[in-house]
């Protein structure tokens, strides 16, 4: 293949220009960039414009209009080399097909580079950086995708605060919004103004305008028993960051029983919290009852802490020792009174995993979303299923 | 619509050229990406690390263009009362208390309380409403720490250039305004948005072009300076910082060091001095466990990128 510029004084045409950017486009669709039609039709039009015989004008060209972001920058630039300069490709003769390899060999160079570079510093994984300049996304990266269950406390510091920016996301921009009110501290001007000004400046009727309140409440089971003691420990700390930051969540823990550790949950220091939880809790990695739970939640807790618009989450690997019946009549219970029911559950971030134990067979029925919750990753992915729903 | 004055600019080499002689230094593919946003009309999306003069290419090309820049600094919540207009509520209440005093007819008070002279106009309408002969520049900053719900409202904005005012009606740009927008990349913008846009990327500068930079925009700072400057901030950028000093900051160091009359750099000087590069104190702290004599010898010696243990 070679440079468009080269096309040019060949004298093959628009004709032949235009095909090879399809193609080219297509190459790039087929890595992960999405390319419509509209961004090939600016590229043309800016081809209009620039000397294309120029191979940085139309690099230039290309980049500004076929991509629209630097974390896209990399690829785009690996394939836009390889596909006008045929370098570190092995065969350009059908490049739809080889498209998939191409990514692959792209990936393939980029973990070497890291791998390389992880050398050169010591095999430190925090240190690695790519060439282009990611700043410290890869190392977001590489802990996203960690096991929550083998963090070190160190990654699991960050880990916290990690969620506590996810979460302070979905926690305060909606609440900036203005609504409409009648009481409130906030006059709202403008329909104060539309609504009487017809009457004169004596009949001005107050209206106001507050925080928008979100009506949906939002209430966290978290199964402590045994079987999930490897990422409760862990989970329990990544709560205590959602907590500190939605001061609207409830937090239940069980295993044999439920207790609510909100409270527990609201100290500003989590050693502090983690003792209190430690003195409240009697049944941390004991068995597992969830039926028995949850009929405990629904008879008492439900109705002091749920109100109809509650969505509830349970945390748990759904390992059941219990009566299935029960558990089944309880789910359902929880059902009909839930606004919607996600169940996050650890296992799930297996590929292999099936939902085949029998508590995890029972509650599937009557859960709305069956999430993983394995790494931060499936975190951020629940936290933005919950912003969806929550309004 | 009119589009903007096709002698704007000819080609990306003006745009550079003019860029230079307003002590811009810009590279080959922002002029090219800049003249193709002018020419097709689009906005243009500006993405890069804090520092490194994002902003400053809609301040430079306003001069350029001498016409007025209009800036909207995006933050969580920002809403239209902020960004697209807002009626001047206490003018309002005082014209009908005038109206009131004047005896006009009941059914006639407060007719005209919603027109133009009781509008307070936002930098959006500002720009839609100010070019006359040349295109005003609208500098959208830092659009990635608004919300979605602005996102959405800046769409419309920017495809139709038009804005409608439900007491008054729809108003719609003489001239489309040069658009430039900036994202710091704290999220992900929404596709609809950066798909209206021309996309450019500012990194890092090399150091031949920081230097140009450095010699330009301090006048008084001697080359040699420039140069152990520049090689120090070119290797401090491959150190792993939580926040890299951008260009910015090379600026800023470089007037301090002419300022305390450092005529090179030496170990101290960056010492008493790294306050302007480092804004956090585990980045000085980190930097400051290093040795830094032999650093600054290093980088004195070696060409090339100092390998440090």
């Amino acid at each position: 293949m070679t440079p468009p510029g080269h096309i040019c004084s060949n004298n093959t045409g628009d004709h032949h220009i235009f095909n090879q950017v399809v193609e080219f486009s297509r190459l790039l669709h087929n890595a992960g960039i999405s390319v419509n039609p509209a961004k090939l039709i600016d590229l043309f039009r800016c081809i209009e414009h620039i000397d294309i015989s120029n191979p940085e004008d139309f690099y230039t060209a290309s980049r500004a209009t076929l991509i629209s972001s630097h974390r896209d920058l990399a690829v785009f630039d690996y394939l836009y080399e390889s596909f006008w300069y045929g370098r570190e490709t092995r065969k350009q003769t059908k490049p739809l097909d080889t498209g998939a390899d191409e990514i692959e060999s792209a990936d393939q160079k980029n973990q070497q580079d890291k791998l390389q570079q992880t050398r050169d510093t010591g095999g430190s994984g925090r240190q690695n950086k790519p060439e282009f300049n990611r700043s410290s996304y890869s190392a977001d990266e590489y802990l996203m995708k960690k096991d929550l269950g083998q963090m070190t406390p160190e990654e699991l510091e960050q880990a916290r605060r990690l969620v506590s920016e996810l979460v302070r996301l979905i926690a305060h921009i909606r609440s900036r919004r203005r609504k409409m009110s009648k009481r409130g501290h906030e006059l709202f001007f403008r329909r104060m103004f539309r609504h009487t000004s017809g009457y004169g400046t004596d009949n001005l009727k107050m209206v106001f305008r507050n925080k928008r309140k979100r009506k949906t409440r939002l209430i966290l089971l978290c199964d402590v028993s045994g079987s999930m003691e490897d990422y409760s420990r862990f989970l329990i700390q990544i709560i205590y960051a959602m907590r500190q930051e939605l001061k609207e969540l409830e937090v239940a823990v069980f295993s044999t029983h439920m207790t609510v550790i909100t409270d527990c949950l609201s100290l500003d220091n989590i050693g502090q919290s983690l003792d209190m939880i430690t003195e409240t809790v009697h049944d941390w990695a004991g068995g597992t009852n969830i039926g028995q739970c949850l009929d405990e939640f629904n008879r008492s807790l439900s109705r002091e802490i749920s109100s109809a618009r509650t969505i509830i989450v349970i945390l748990s690997d759904g390992w059941d020792r219990g009566d299935a019946g029960v558990m089944a009549r309880e789910m359902q219970r929880l059902h009909d009174n839930a606004y919607r029911i996600l169940w996050l559950n650890p296992l799930l971030g297996n590929d292999e995993y099936q939902p085949l134990c029998q508590g995890m067979r029972t509650a599937l029925p009557w859960i709305d979303y069956f999430l993983p919750a394995h790494n931060l990753e499936s975190f951020a992915g629940f936290l933005d299923r919950l912003e969806k729903l929550w309004r | 619509m009119q589009s903007i004055p096709r002698h704007c600019f000819s080609s990306a080499e003006e745009i550079e050229s003019r860029f230079t002689e307003h002590r811009y230094i810009c590279d080959r593919k922002l002029a090219t990406t800049l003249f193709l946003a002018t020419r097709l009309e689009k906005p243009m999306l500006l993405e890069g690390e804090p520092g490194v003069g994002k902003t400053e290419v809609a301040k430079v090309l306003a001069k350029i263009l001498d016409t007025p820049l209009i800036r909207l600094q995006c933050y969580e919540g920002l809403d239209t009362n902020t960004a697209l207009y807002e009626w001047n509520y206490p003018r309002q209440m005082l014209e009908l208390r005038l109206q009131e005093a004047r005896n006009i007819e009941k059914n006639r008070i407060g007719e005209n309380i919603f027109s133009e002279a009781f509008l307070l106009k936002r930098p959006l309408l500002q720009a839609i409403q100010s070019g006359t002969t040349s295109p005003p520049v609208l500098l959208i900053d830092e659009v990635d720490r608004s919300d979605e719900e602005f996102e959405a409202f800046l769409l419309e904005v920017l495809s139709d250039f038009q804005i409608t005012i439900p007491e008054l009606g729809t108003i719609r740009a003489n001239i489309r305004p040069v658009v430039i927008l900036t994202s710091n990349n704290t999220r992900q913008l929404h596709d609809a948005l950066k798909r209206r846009c021309l996309f450019h990327y500012i990194d890092y500068p090399d150091p031949e072009r920081e230097q140009r930079i450095v010699l330009t925009r301090v006048p008084g700072v001697r080359e040699e300076l420039t140069r152990q400057i520049c090689r120090f901030m070119q290797w401090i950028r491959t150190e792993n910082l939580y926040k890299r000093p951008g260009i910015a900051e090379t600026i800023d160091w470089a007037e301090a060091l002419l300022s305390l009359g450092r005529e090179e750099l030496t170990a101290d000087a960056v010492e008493a001095t790294l306050g302007c590069i480092l804004k956090h104190k585990q980045d000085l702290d980190q930097v400051n466990k290093l040795d830094l004599p032999l650093i600054v010898e290093q980088l004195e010696h070696d060409t090339t990128r100092p390998h440090l243990q």
